[in-house]
């Protein structure tokens, strides 16, 4: 077998092994051997990428508009927020006059 | 609250744990559509979509797979109907497992060079990959990094499994060549 016949098989062979007379061939053939060893490689390293990348806030934004307009979803009272719990600074405006006038009814009593 | 909890809530239309869903999970399905397109902005509007449709579909999830699974089933789908509709080429039905003469391995032939173990690191690779004819990238990131068995990437795509099979050996050999060419031109730089 030479590399031109090797190669013609190679997608074969890296799936699923070769027989006995391509395996030879890799053993004595270089050229093939380092393609073979690159491939194999190549593939591992692609299976130890992870996810990186986070989308954008913009992609949430657009995706509670369209649920919004198609009406399956309430109309969001802040920005960011579907339904459901209110936003960070409406729920500290609350705090605060809640501690204020627990501290004016103490005061008071 | 478990992944479990809110995806049953989100079935009954609670939208803060379909916000929840969305945040356990946007990050694999912006990444798998950046990979699959190469785009930025495509990669954000196909997102969008994935989560739209799985808004409207969650109700049929069943169980039957991990939700992981089944969500990033449909997103492949989305990115695929979406390269569909944009009429880029996927995969040849008509290709067979012969070599190209411009990008099939007979080029290899003859020529030894250094081999790339311990040379590619992660940026490169991405780097290469974006750079992989639309055709070829599909079937790489499907098989090599999101991990689908030839079955069900020909299944996915209408093509034959040896066609699946033929693609993703080209980008393989496409993917050398880059990774290879790059290799040499950091070197000259030194």
């Amino acid at each position: 077998m030479n590399c031109a016949e090797f190669q013609k098989v190679l997608p074969y062979i890296i799936e699923s092994g070769g027989n006995a007379e391509e395996e030879a061939h890799l053993r004595e053939c270089d050229v093939c051997s380092d393609l073979v060893q690159d491939l194999r490689y190549i593939a591992e390293q692609a299976k130890l990428l992870l996810p990186m990348h986070d989308p954008s806030p913009k992609v949430w934004d657009g995706i509670q508009e369209n649920l919004q307009r198609e009406g399956l979803a309430k109309p969001a009272r802040a920005r960011g927020r579907l339904l459901g719990f209110p936003s960070l600074p409406s729920l500290s405006i609350f705090l605060l006059l809640f501690a204020a006038a627990a501290v004016g009814f103490g005061l008071l009593k | 609250m478990s992944e479990a909890e809110a995806i049953d809530r989100a079935k009954q239309g609670d939208a803060v744990c379909f916000e929840l869903l969305y945040g356990l999970h946007k990050r694999r399905v912006y990444s798998l559509c950046l990979r699959m397109t190469g785009n930025t902005a495509e990669a954000e509007d196909l997102t969008q979509e994935a989560f739209l449709q799985l808004y409207r579909k969650i109700a049929t999830f069943r169980g039957e797979s991990a939700f992981s699974t089944w969500l990033h089933r449909l997103a492949v789908n989305v990115v695929l109907m979406h390269l569909r509709k944009k009429g880029l080429p996927e995969v040849s039905l008509e290709e067979t497992m012969e070599p190209q003469q411009e990008d099939g391995p007979r080029k290899d032939i003859g020529a030894r060079d250094n081999v790339l173990a311990g040379s590619i690191d992660r940026v490169n690779l991405e780097r290469a990959i974006e750079s992989l004819p639309p055709g070829y990238r599909i079937i790489f990131v499907l098989h090599d990094i999101e991990g689908y068995e030839h079955n069900e990437i020909a299944e996915m795509m209408g093509c034959s499994i040896g066609n699946s099979k033929s693609q993703l050996h080209k980008a393989r050999m496409k993917l050398r060549d880059l990774l290879k060419t790059s290799r040499a031109e950091k070197a000259a730089k030194r």
